[in-house]
């Protein structure tokens, strides 16, 4: 090469200065700027936030003066419960915890014109502004753009705290701790302060990078992907359970155009945390929810649910609609009831001290409450529940969590004696049988004291006050359905402790005595069998009660369902017939003669049995007539005051004073005992 | 000159051509250029931070950076504070600016340079040291305005004032190519537009060329589009 055309060469390659990074991006407010917002004659870049000499407060080299605002920090329940390192606020000395986000906020937070620098080219420029454009009027970053975070940072992920992973809170099973990784996946970045570390605006942010958003992480095959990929650069919530768990489906896209515009993609797997939370501006407190509790559920990331592919109405995809089922006439208010629910609720209970003190916890007197995150666990679930598609039970009938209960916390009650309030209960940081999840909530650990099973607390819609499932289903009770334990290992009850295989229908039929089931095997959505979302959401039959069947004590039309009704017909949408066979049970196969016994026929199911098939301190969910509402239905229909199971029951098994049943005036004597 | 050599001259004129001279610029500090009171009002410029012999021996580095025969003393190169934020020594090389631009150690400020060191030059005009303690006082006005013309006056504060707290300044005396392994991405190989390293380090004529004004600030190429972060940043 001639001596002209090396100097040519050299030329060239030295005036291609370096990549002009941040030349194009928002943050070069100088002349040649790209965004909105720029100066109207400043040609330098750099000096909008740095000068080389005597830089003012701040990190590195700072050219603004730090705001003195005093920002709302985030909290949480959560926060608080886990005794996290907090700061009381955002540090104003370079060097202090927050000081680097503040340095940010010198233009996010909308209280300093961004033209307002300390030094430009040797010159101190006191209270002359750098002229600029796209500003408003005072000069300050326009409160339209979603860049302006203002000072209210509880909607905002938590910056200048301490990044601690070994902080944790003890159930009285398992623990949870902050779930964070031991350190960051780069780039994102810590800043080490006094000893430990911390988490600022650039730890997710490099202020001068082309990336969207000015994300460190620009590895994603799109925006969505950079957005997860920085979020679980810290954050851990699978439990070192390998990727996916949940909400993993590829299948079902977003619909919402403003998805793919915002994120690249229509995926939900891209989007992974990002369907639910977003780090800036969410209206969900806390947590970072996009939408107030349970609409994040019903619409994600998108809009609204009818251009989403999660739990909404209208959603264009077969993600289960557990709106739609919250409108129904009995449900939990999940969809009635919000701001109440906290996170580790499950640890304040009925006499648990607050922490802190004043906030929520579990109790039906001031924290009356039911959100989609009581019963599962976002983070770790799976998609299937216990029983199979177009099944009403399951084929092998269990009580263990299914894969959509994964991960959920419960309770497990400390068993007393027969037909006792149980009050004592170990916390579970993970449920492993359904009932422990319900008995937060249907037990003494929500509902405070019970008083011969009822709480104080009416069901306004069914019409009766809540009842104590833990003290129904205690195992020291002499019958109950076998929830907690199977029959044969259930304590209370003695032989013959289960049915006869012939007086069940499939799947209860086999195996009996050693099964055990589910609440939800009992209450649930209408029609599960043929498209509604399975669990007890909603229904449109009081209780919930699911199945070809599903009603009890009281037919459609309002009168009692009787022993009779068994056998000429008149028992349709009987609930029981869902599992039982009752014509195979003796005993409502009565029949005599006797002009007195013309009349069992017509005898409620519920003068002999308790109007709450939950259990009794009486075999066979029989109720004495001492026993008070709403196990006695209407407090006045149960007739006997003697019972005894017996391989082949006999009518001295059976004692009552009453008229009705007088035949069963004389008896043996050794009848089960109230309680 | 044939037309490739005629266009390659064309291109390169501007890196050749954008020189100043010293002369007249705030480091000309003669009397020509700020009036003249005190003993010496000669037209002499270089004496003002050179002499040809008897230069200033203390600032010579360990690795064999120094001053360029340096006239001028610091009393106490202890009082430095480093952009890390521990105390120590800037190279020979900015020690050699901050014998000025440290300020004084007086009315309150903290700095290498005592009134006594920084009135003082090591060798006078003319044969013969001025000695210890000695020497003479060139040009009073170069430094306090007030004795132009009349007498006396205070150090004036001025943003040139680096002083001993180097925290808020770039850093300085720092090597180059191990803040380039550190920070993958975030500097060229070498850098560029005529900033150069001393003994691979950055020093404050990394940035700045004492004597050529042309691009203000006497900075070595200009900073519009802030050219010359840019030199050695890539952000």
């Amino acid at each position: 090469m001639s001596l002209i055309n090396k100097i040519i060469l050299i030329f060239v390659l030295i005036q291609s200065t370096g990549n002009a990074v941040i030349d194009n991006t928002k943050h070069n407010l100088s002349v040649t700027g790209t965004g909105t917002i720029k100066s109207t004659n400043e040609t330098e870049i750099c000096v909008f936030c740095h000068i080389p000499h005597s830089a003012q407060q701040g990190r590195p080299l700072w050219n603004r003066s730090m705001p003195s605002s005093a920002y709302t920090i985030y909290q949480s329940d959560y926060l608080d419960r886990l005794n996290y390192p907090k700061p009381s606020g955002l540090g104003i000395e370079k060097g202090t915890p927050g000081s680097l986000s503040r340095q940010c906020l010198s233009c996010h937070d909308g209280t300093i014109a961004i033209g307002d620098v300390y030094m430009v080219r040797g010159n101190i420029l006191g209270d002359t502004l750098i002229d600029m454009t796209g500003t408003d009027g005072g000069g300050m970053m326009p409160q339209t753009l979603v860049a302006n975070i203002g000072t209210d940072l509880s909607t905002h992920h938590p910056v200048g705290y301490e990044y601690n992973p070994d902080v944790s809170i003890s159930f009285g099973e398992g623990s949870r701790n902050s779930e964070l990784k031991a350190n960051p996946d780069a780039p994102i970045r810590l800043y080490q302060m006094g000893g430990k570390r911390y988490i600022e605006c650039s730890s997710c942010h490099d202020p001068h990078t082309e990336n969207k958003k000015f994300l460190r992480v620009n590895t994603g095959a799109n925006h969505g992907q950079n957005v997860r990929d920085t979020c679980i650069a810290c954050h851990d919530k699978s439990g070192g359970a390998p990727w996916p768990t949940t909400h993993e489906v590829t299948g079902m896209p977003y619909k919402d155009t403003e998805v793919l515009s915002k994120y690249g993609t229509y995926n939900p797997a891209d989007l992974f945390c990002a369907n639910c939370h977003t780090p800036h501006n969410g209206e969900g407190k806390p947590y970072l929810l996009r939408k107030v509790e349970q609409q994040t559920c019903f619409q994600g990331a998108a809009s609204s649910a009818g251009v989403s592919s999660c739990h909404g109405t209208g959603a264009p995809t077969s993600a289960p609609d557990i709106e739609s089922v919250l409108l129904r006439s009995y449900t939990h208010p999940v969809s009635e009831i919000d701001g109440v629910h906290t996170d580790l609720d499950t640890l304040y209970g009925t006499g648990v001290n607050r922490n802190p003190s004043g906030s929520l916890g579990l109790s039906w007197d001031d924290s009356k409450h039911a959100e989609c995150t009581d019963c599962h666990n976002p983070h770790k679930l799976g998609s299937k529940s216990h029983v199979d598609k177009g099944q009403w039970y399951p084929s092998t009938p269990t009580n263990l969590v299914s894969a959509v209960l994964r991960g959920v916390s419960g309770v497990e009650p400390v068993w007393t004696p027969r037909w006792s309030q149980p009050t004592s209960f170990t916390t579970l940081e993970s449920s492993t049988k359904e009932y422990q999840i319900c008995m937060k909530c249907h037990s003494y650990w929500a509902l405070g004291t019970a008083v011969e099973g009822t709480s104080a607390h009416l069901l306004a819609r069914e019409g009766i006050n809540a009842t104590d499932q833990a003290w129904e289903f205690n195992p020291n009770n002499r019958s109950a359905h076998p929830v907690v334990m199977s029959l044969n290992t259930m304590p209370g009850s003695y032989e013959p402790k289960s049915l006869s295989s012939g007086q069940l229908l499939p799947p209860w039929n086999t195996n009996v005595g050693n099964q055990t089931m589910y609440c939800s095997d009992c209450h649930g959505a209408d029609n599960e069998i043929g498209g509604d979302p399975r669990g007890p959401h909603g229904s449109n039959y009081k209780f919930m009660l699911k199945g070809e069947n599903n009603y009890w004590p009281e037919k459609p039309d309002g009168s009692l369902y009787t022993v009779g009704d068994i056998f000429n017909g008149g028992d349709e949408g009987l609930f029981c017939k869902n599992c039982h066979n009752l014509e195979a049970a003796n005993v409502h196969r009565f029949k005599s003669s006797n002009m007195v016994n013309a009349d069992f026929p017509n005898y409620p199911c519920v003068y002999c049995h308790v109007a709450v098939p939950h259990g009794s301190p009486v075999s066979r969910l029989i109720g004495y007539d001492s026993f008070p509402q709403p196990y006695n239905y209407n407090g006045d229909s149960l007739k006997l005051d003697g019972y005894e199971k017996a391989p082949y029951m006999a009518k001295s098994n059976a004692h009552s004073s009453t008229r009705a049943c007088r035949c069963h005036r004389r008896g043996g004597g050794n009848y089960d005992s109230y309680p | 000159m044939n037309k490739t050599g005629i266009f390659a001259f064309i291109l390169l004129f501007p890196m050749i051509a954008a020189t100043d001279s010293i002369v007249g610029s705030k480091h000309d500090l003669s009397a020509t250029n700020y009036y003249g009171v005190g003993s010496d009002a000669s037209n002499r410029i270089c004496i003002f931070c050179h002499t040809p012999h008897s230069a200033n021996a203390d600032l010579i580095d360990g690795d064999g950076g120094k001053a360029p025969i340096w006239n001028r003393r610091l009393s106490d190169v202890s009082a430095f504070v480093l952009y890390d934020e521990t105390p120590g020594s800037p190279s020979s090389v900015s020690l050699a600016c901050l014998s000025c631009h440290d300020g004084v150690n007086a009315q309150g400020r903290i700095s290498a340079v005592d009134a006594g060191a920084t009135h003082r030059i090591i060798n006078a005009s003319g044969s013969g040291l001025a000695g210890p303690g000695g020497g003479e006082d060139p040009n009073c006005a170069a430094c306090h305005p007030f004795s132009r013309p009349g007498g006396g006056g205070l150090y004036p504060d001025t943003t040139w004032q680096i002083g001993a707290d180097l925290t808020d300044d770039h850093p300085i005396s720092i090597n180059y190519a191990a803040s380039f392994a550190h920070r993958p991405g975030e500097f060229l190989a070498s850098p560029i537009n005529g900033l150069k390293l001393f003994n691979g380090k950055v020093e404050c004529a990394s940035c700045h060329d004492v004597h050529d004004n042309a691009n203000g600030l006497f900075l070595r190429t200009s900073n519009t589009g802030s050219g010359v972060c840019k030199s050695c940043h890539i952000k």
